[in-house]
C-alpha cells in the first residue's frame, strides 16, 4: 500500500453567495475579481504555476501561498522520503453546488475530480473519478443521490482548532479570527501608502473595505452595537468542511509507482481555513493506493 | 390629511401597500444594477470598472434589504391575520401613483439620474419636505446628513422614541373623517415611506390597545419567513438567510411588530442611527454613489445603453407612453423566460406564507426552490443577459434617448394568487417548471442568434458567451424540474 499524506494552501477564485455560481467578477457576495485581475475561474488550484492562479500582495503581514505537497509517504509501511515534496493537483476541479441545485447547504462535491502526483517534472500518478462509472461523460446535473453522496463532504466544524493550527492561527476563537482580518487590513493599508499605481490602489482600497467587515453590522437584533455576530468573512478562517472520502474509480493516465490498477484508489481529505481576501483555503488529506503484488 | 389607522382591516390595507411598495423599490433597484457594466470591453478603464463594481455591490445589498423589508411587511401582515401578497402593478406608473410621496415607478438603467431618484426614495423626511416632484435631494444637505459624527446615539432606543413621538403627532394631526372609511391602499395619503411606516406603527399601537394584543396577533409565526437560529425554514444552517446582510425576524406581538418597523426605517432612511451605522443606510449608500458617480464622471457611462421600461406587451395598468416595447424576437423569448421564472418564484414564496403547506418537508422544498436557485441562478443571470441583448429587431433602431439594449421588465400577468385546489398544488408547480424547461428548449434549439453581438466570441468556443450562459441555465432548470418531480430524491447529503 502506498500512503501519501498531503497538505497546503490551495486557491479557488470563486464568487460567493448570493452570486450565481457562474459569476465571473463577483457582485453580491464578498469575493471579487478586482480591477486588473482576470475573471474568476471557479477552479481549485493546488499548485501556484497552474493557469488561473492569481496571487495577491498581502503587504508586510504576509499571507497564504499556494502549494499542496506530500508531507509524508509510506510504501508498504516503510517511509518513502523520495516522495516528500511531490505535488498534488486536482486538475480542473471545481467545488460544485449550483446554489442548492446540485447539493444543498454547502455540502460541496468536487467535479470534475482528477488527482495527479508530480515529482519534479515527472507525472507519477494520475487518476480520474467518475460520478457515473457507466457513463463517464454524464453531465453533473444528471447525478443521482448515491452518485453525489460518494463525492460529498459530510461535516462542518466551526472554530476548528485543527484548521487554526494548520493555517498558522493561534487558535480558532472568533476573537482571533477577527483580529486576523484586521491585521491583514492594516497590512494592506501599509502597502497602499507606498503604492502609486492607480489600478493597484483601487484593488487595495476595495480589499481593505471588505476586510473591515468582520461582524454582521446589519444584524441589529442580535448582540450589541459593538458586539454583533461574527461575519462569514472572518468566521470561515477556521471553518472546516470534512469527510470527503472517495474511492477513485476512473481512468488511470499515469502510474509510475506500481499502483494496482484493478482497485480503487482512496482519497480522503478536509478543506477549510477559507481566506476570502486571498481566495485561498487549506487542504489536508491522504491518498491511499494499493500496490501490485 | 394623513390617514389614521384604527382597525385591523386598515392596518392590513396599509401593510399591503407597504409590501407592494417595497417590492416595487426592489425591482427598480435590481433593474438598475443589472444594467451596470461589468467588463473592460464595455468601454471602461479598470479603475472606472472598479468604481462601478463597488456601486453594483452596494445596490445589490440595498436590494436584498428591500427584500428583507418586503419580508418584514409580509410577516407583519401575516401576524395580524392578513393575506400576504406579491401582487403589484406593472411599471411604469405616474409619479403620483403613491400620492404625495412622489415615488415614480419606472425601470431605468443605473445612471446618475436613476441614482438621484433612488436617493430621494430613501431620504429622511427632513430632506424632502420642500422638494418639488422629480427634484433630487440637495447634494450638500445629503452629504451633511450622512457625515454626522455622533457615535453616542443608541440607535434602536432613540429611533423607537422618535417613532413613538411621531406616531402620537400623527394621531393628533390625522383626519377623523378617514377613520374606518378610507382604504389606504386606494388613497395613499402619506408624504413619504417614512410617514407610511410611522402610521403603521401608530396603527399597531392603536389597534392593539382597542382589541388587545392577543386578539390582534392571530397569525401563526410558523407561517412567516425569517432567519436566525429559530427559523422553521433553515434552522440556522449554512444557508441561513440572515447571513447575507439581511435580518428577517418573526412578528408575534406588539414588541416584535415595533422592532420590525424600526428596522425598516433604521436601514432605509437612517433616522437617529449611530454614526457607525449611518454609512450603511440606504439613503447614505445612495448618497455616496451619487457623489462618487458625479466626481468620477461616470454618470452616463456606468450603465449599458438600456431602454426605459422594456416590456414584451402593453399592459392596461401602466403609463403606456413610457413603455418601450421589445421587438427583437429572441430577446422577447428570453424576457418571457425571465417573467415566467419571476412569477414562479413569487408563487413559491406565496405558498411559504400560506397555510396550504402542511409538512416541514414541503416548506423546505419551497425554500430550496425559491431562494437560492430561482433568485440567484435564473432570475439574476437572465436579467443580466437581457441588458446585453438588443431591444429592437431593427439593429439601427434606438429609443428616443438613444438606447438600444433590453432589460428585465418584471412583468406580471395580473395577480399572483394561490392555486384553487391544494391537492393539485405540487403538480401545478411541476407544470410551471416544465413549461420553463420547454421555453429554454425552444430558445436554444435553433442556432446562435447572439454570436455576432459585440464581444460574444471567445477563443476556444464556437458559441457566444450568451448562448453558453443560457445553456448553463437550461441545464440547471432541467435539474430543478427533475428534482421537483422526484421530490428531491437526487439531492444527496444535506445535513450532518
Amino acid at each position: 500500500m502506498l500512503i501519501l499524506n498531503f497538505e497546503g494552501f490551495f486557491q479557488m477564485r470563486m464568487a460567493t453567495d448570493p452570486d450565481p455560481t457562474d459569476e465571473l467578477r463577483g457582485v453580491s457576495g464578498y469575493t471579487f475579481a478586482f480591477c486588473g485581475e482576470p475573471d474568476l475561474d471557479h477552479k481549485l488550484h493546488l499548485q501556484p504555476d497552474e493557469k488561473g492562479v492569481w496571487e495577491r500582495d498581502f503587504g508586510p503581514g504576509g499571507g497564504p501561498r499556494v502549494g499542496v505537497t506530500v508531507t509524508s509517504a509510506q510504501r508498504d509501511g516503510k517511509d518513502a522520503p523520495e516522495l516528500v515534496g511531490a505535488k498534488i493537483a486536482f486538475v480542473d476541479g471545481m467545488v460544485a453546488e449550483h446554489n442548492g441545485l446540485l447539493v444543498r447547504n454547502d455540502y460541496f462535491i468536487i467535479n470534475p475530480f482528477r488527482v495527479t502526483l508530480t515529482s519534479g517534472a515527472t507525472l507519477m500518478l494520475d487518476r480520474v473519478d467518475n460520478l457515473n462509472p457507466a457513463d463517464p461523460a454524464m453531465p453533473e446535473n444528471e447525478a443521482t443521490s448515491p452518485m453525489l453522496q460518494r463525492r460529498q463532504a459530510t461535516k462542518f466544524t466551526s472554530n476548528s482548532e485543527e484548521v487554526a493550527k494548520a493555517t498558522g492561527l493561534p487558535n480558532g476563537a472568533n476573537v482571533t479570527l477577527i483580529e486576523n482580518r484586521l491585521n491583514r487590513k492594516r497590512s494592506l493599508e501599509e502597502l497602499l501608502s507606498s503604492t502609486t499605481d492607480a489600478v493597484k490602489r483601487a484593488e487595495l482600497e476595495s480589499r481593505i473595505f471588505e476586510l473591515g467587515i468582520v461582524e454582521q453590522w446589519w444584524n441589529l437584533t442580535q448582540g450589541t452595537r459593538t458586539n454583533r455576530p461574527i461575519d462569514r468573512r472572518a468566521a470561515q478562517l477556521a471553518l472546516q468542511l470534512s469527510g470527503w472520502n472517495v474511492d477513485m474509480n476512473g481512468a488511470i493516465k499515469a502510474n509510475r509507482l506500481g499502483a494496482d490498477e484493478r482497485y480503487p484508489w482512496n482519497i480522503s481529505f478536509w478543506m477549510g481555513g477559507w481566506d476570502g481576501d486571498a481566495m485561498c483555503g487549506y487542504i489536508r488529506g491522504t491518498w491511499t493506493i494499493p500496490l501490485k503484488g | 390629511m394623513k390617514p389614521k389607522i384604527t382597525t385591523r382591516a386598515e392596518l392590513i390595507d396599509a401593510l399591503r401597500t407597504a409590501s407592494e411598495l417595497e417590492h416595487q423599490l426592489m425591482a427598480q433597484y435590481l433593474f438598475a444594477v443589472y444594467s451596470m457594466k461589468r467588463y473592460t470591453w464595455e468601454g471602461l478603464e479598470p479603475v472606472q470598472l472598479e468604481w462601478v463594481r463597488r456601486w453594483s455591490s452596494s445596490i445589490t445589498l440595498i436590494a436584498r434589504q428591500e427584500m428583507e423589508h418586503l419580508g418584514l411587511a409580509l410577516n407583519l401582515l401575516s401576524a395580524i391575520g392578513g393575506t400576504p401578497s406579491f401582487t403589484r402593478p406593472n411599471m411604469p406608473q405616474s409619479a403620483d401613483y403613491y400620492g404625495k410621496a412622489g415615488i415614480k415607478l419606472a425601470l431605468t438603467r443605473g445612471n446618475l439620474d436613476t441614482i438621484k431618484r433612488f436617493q430621494r426614495f430613501e431620504a429622511p423626511d427632513d430632506l424632502t419636505k420642500d422638494l418639488k416632484e422629480d427634484e433630487p435631494v440637495d447634494k450638500d444637505e445629503a452629504r451633511k446628513w450622512c457625515g454626522r459624527k455622533d457615535k453616542s446615539l443608541r440607535s434602536r432606543a432613540q429611533l423607537d422614541s422618535t417613532l413613538t413621538a411621531a406616531a402620537h403627532a400623527l394621531r393628533a394631526d390625522a383626519s377623523p373623517g378617514l377613520v374606518g372609511t378610507s382604504a389606504p391602499v386606494l388613497g395613499f395619503g402619506w408624504a413619504s415611506v417614512q410617514e407610511l411606516y410611522v402610521a403603521i406603527r401608530e396603527g399597531f399601537e392603536y389597534v392593539a390597545s382597542t382589541l388587545g394584543e392577543e386578539k390582534l396577533f392571530v397569525g401563526r409565526p410558523s407561517l412567516q419567513i425569517f432567519g436566525g437560529p429559530d427559523s422553521p425554514q433553515e434552522k440556522g444552517s449554512m444557508d441561513d438567510l440572515n447571513q447575507y446582510e439581511v435580518d428577517l425576524i418573526k412578528v408575534s406581538d406588539l414588541a416584535s411588530a415595533r422592532l420590525a418597523i424600526t428596522m425598516i426605517l433604521e436601514q432605509g432612511e437612517g433616522i437617529k442611527v449611530n454614526a457607525d451605522y449611518l454609512r450603511w443606510t440606504h439613503f447614505c449608500l445612495f448618497t455616496g454613489i451619487r457623489n462618487d458617480m458625479d466626481e468620477q464622471g461616470l454618470g452616463e457611462l456606468a450603465a449599458r445603453p438600456v431602454v426605459r421600461n422594456p416590456m414584451t406587451a402593453l399592459y392596461p395598468d401602466v403609463e403606456r407612453s413610457e413603455v418601450t416595447l421589445l421587438t427583437n424576437p429572441h430577446t422577447i423569448q428570453v424576457s418571457r423566460i425571465f417573467n415566467e421564472s419571476y412569477e414562479l418564484m413569487l408563487l413559491l414564496l406565496l405558498y411559504l406564507y400560506s397555510d396550504n403547506v402542511k409538512t416541514q418537508k414541503e416548506v423546505n422544498s419551497l425554500m430550496d426552490a425559491a431562494f437560492f436557485p430561482l433568485m440567484t441562478m435564473f432570475i439574476r443571470p437572465l436579467a443580466e443577459i437581457l441588458t446585453e441583448l438588443p431591444a429592437f429587431d431593427d439593429p439601427l433602431e434606438k429609443s428616443a434617448d438613444g438606447m438600444v439594449n433590453a432589460g428585465p421588465g418584471f412583468e406580471l400577468n395580473g395577480d399572483v394568487l394561490l392555486f384553487p385546489s391544494s391537492g393539485a398544488t405540487w403538480d401545478l408547480f411541476q407544470e410551471r417548471f416544465d413549461t420553463i424547461v420547454g421555453m429554454y428548449e425552444v430558445l436554444l434549439g435553433g442556432g446562435d442568434p447572439w454570436i455576432d453581438l459585440p464581444n460574444q466570441r471567445e477563443n476556444g468556443f464556437d458559441q457566444s458567451r450568451i448562448k453558453r450562459r443560457l445553456e448553463y441555465m437550461q441545464s440547471n432548470m432541467q435539474r430543478l424540474a427533475t428534482d421537483w418531480r422526484a421530490r428531491w430524491l437526487n439531492i444527496g447529503i444535506t445535513t450532518q
